[in-house]
């Protein structure tokens, strides 16, 4: 999409979360598919050393979306606390 | 009466071809001979604005009092007409939603409608719903005209300026009576803030009228109507943008946070919603502090024609899209591949993957339209992934990554 709509001015980006304590994150932690010594697993793998949440998203998806990034297309914005690394 | 300066627009010439010659602006300073001031006049609205009454008996102006070109009055008269009548536009769309808002926050709760000994038939409030659906087209040519006015392009003249502003005229023609019928429902309830509204109706014209040539007014209206998001963290990225951001997923616990900073940071904001009805209510009704148009959408993004539907049609009434969030999705169970059968998987696909494309390809020219942009929310999980995330692997799928490849690996390239 962002190679084929930019020439008309379309910017299309990405937000990529990774484990929040909102959303899907707070399901998994409500349900139990996340146990305690899980959801330890996860944090150690995290270089921030904790769990991000719907407003961290919410930042990266509105500065995308904001003229801010106006020369920002085709990425995808890993907001991970750095997991991904 | 505070002036002493009084800029006379005076007769000084005939042109049997052309009434608007002949013209002039003429300063009279107080104390002049034959200046005197009447009385000043009680009106019902604009109390800011003194008016009197005021007499000329063979006062002699010298030349240099004549304000620019002898003859030429009409056309400066006329020079801020577009911003003029943006005054009136602004004013009325504004008073006559309020009206209807809170005439219909009045006949929706229960001890409301029997608040006058009289209960308000179901059909008398649905058509609440009409009239704030008609005061939606004239905000949203509102709002273009004040974009043209602010990239200075709106101008009497010109024919796109005069079709919006006539088209605003007529807008607020359509839905004033209506917001004043809506009124009627309160008749005998004198304490009710609609009722003060509706008292209004004659005022609103007298308003009208008096502000028409006063700038000032034009900015102050413009600015509250525009700037009210700064409240917040003081950021307005998206006030000065026509249209309305459109999230889908819009309850979703990420949904809902995007809703808020999207319209705290001065966005008017569409959301979709799957089931959740109070939290899309309730989610609504939050958002609203913010001074911006929101609206929840019920809608199923696995439904090609009422999705593609939905969104024409919300961009169609509310000045088009500036950006497009996909935060929806279906749950994702943290399991191993072995536990997820094929059709599982398969309708894991059609509700992320599928409803994702249902959502952004009607969206695409609008979006073209209005330069804007699309916004998905993921998962990093196609960056770097873990055991027992067994569906995850519909979200690195080919479609919502039109260069995405399958199978996925690690470090995948960026998405869009």
């Amino acid at each position: 999409l962002a190679a084929e709509e930019g020439r008309f001015g379309v910017r299309v980006n990405c937000v990529a979360p990774g484990m929040l304590t909102d959303g899907i994150g707070a399901r998994l932690i409500d349900s139990g598919e996340l146990d305690e010594a899980a959801l330890e697993v996860a944090r150690r793998n995290i270089p921030l050393r904790r769990f991000g949440d719907a407003t961290d998203i919410a930042e990266a998806v509105t500065f995308l979306a904001s003229d801010r990034a106006g020369f920002i297309s085709g990425q995808a914005l890993g907001v991970d606390g750095g997991y991904s690394v | 009466m505070q002036a002493d300066l009084v800029i006379v627009v005076a007769r000084t010439a005939t042109d049997p071809d052309n009434r608007r010659k002949g013209l002039t602006l003429l300063v009279v300073e107080d104390g002049m001979p034959g200046f005197v001031r009447g009385r000043e006049l009680e009106k019902m609205g604009c109390k800011v604005q003194d008016t009197a009454e005021l007499s000329f008996v063979d006062v002699r102006v010298p030349m240099a009092n004549v304000l620019g070109e002898e003859g030429e009055a009409f056309g400066y008269l006329g020079h801020n007409l577009p911003q003029e009548r943006l005054t009136v536009a602004v004013g009325s769309v504004s008073q006559a939603r309020s009206a209807i808002a809170a005439a219909i926050d009045y006949v929706k709760e229960p001890q409301g409608v029997r608040h006058a000994g009289r209960v308000v038939p179901e059909h008398q409030v649905r058509a609440g719903g009409g009239a704030r659906r008609r005061s939606r087209p004239a905000q949203a040519m509102l709002d273009r005209a004040v974009a043209l006015h602010v990239e200075g392009e709106l101008t009497a003249p010109t024919p796109r300026g005069e079709a919006v502003l006539h088209r605003d005229a007529a807008a607020r023609d359509r839905s004033l009576p209506a917001a004043v019928r809506r009124l009627r429902l309160h008749d005998g309830v004198p304490d009710r803030p609609a009722v003060h509204g509706c008292a209004g109706g004659p005022h609103l014209r007298g308003y009208q009228r008096g502000h028409e040539g006063d700038h000032r007014q034009v900015a102050r209206v413009v600015r509250r109507e525009r700037r009210v998001d700064v409240e917040g963290d003081g950021m307005s990225d998206f006030s000065e943008r026509a249209g309305i951001a459109f999230v889908a997923g819009g309850t979703g616990g990420i949904g809902s946070a995007i809703v808020r900073t999207l319209a705290r940071r001065g966005s008017d904001v569409v959301f979709s919603y799957r089931a959740n009805r109070d939290a899309a209510d309730a989610l609504a009704h939050e958002v609203k502090q913010f001074g911006r148009r929101v609206f929840g959408l019920r809608l199923d993004l696995g439904d090609e024609s009422a999705t593609a539907h939905a969104v024409s049609a919300r961009a169609e009434a509310l000045g088009g899209i500036h950006t497009l969030v996909y935060a929806a999705g279906p749950h994702v169970p943290m399991v191993h591949l072995s536990k997820v059968s094929p059709s599982q998987y398969r309708a894991q696909l059609e509700a992320d993957a599928v409803g994702f494309y249902n959502l952004v390809h009607p969206a695409l020219p609008l979006l073209r339209a209005s330069r804007g942009n699309v916004v998905a929310v993921t998962t990093v999980a196609t960056r770097r992934f873990r055991c027992a995330t067994g569906c995850p692997p519909a979200r690195r799928g080919p479609s919502r990554r039109s260069r995405g490849r399958w199978p996925p690996r690690r470090g995948g390239s960026a998405s869009g």
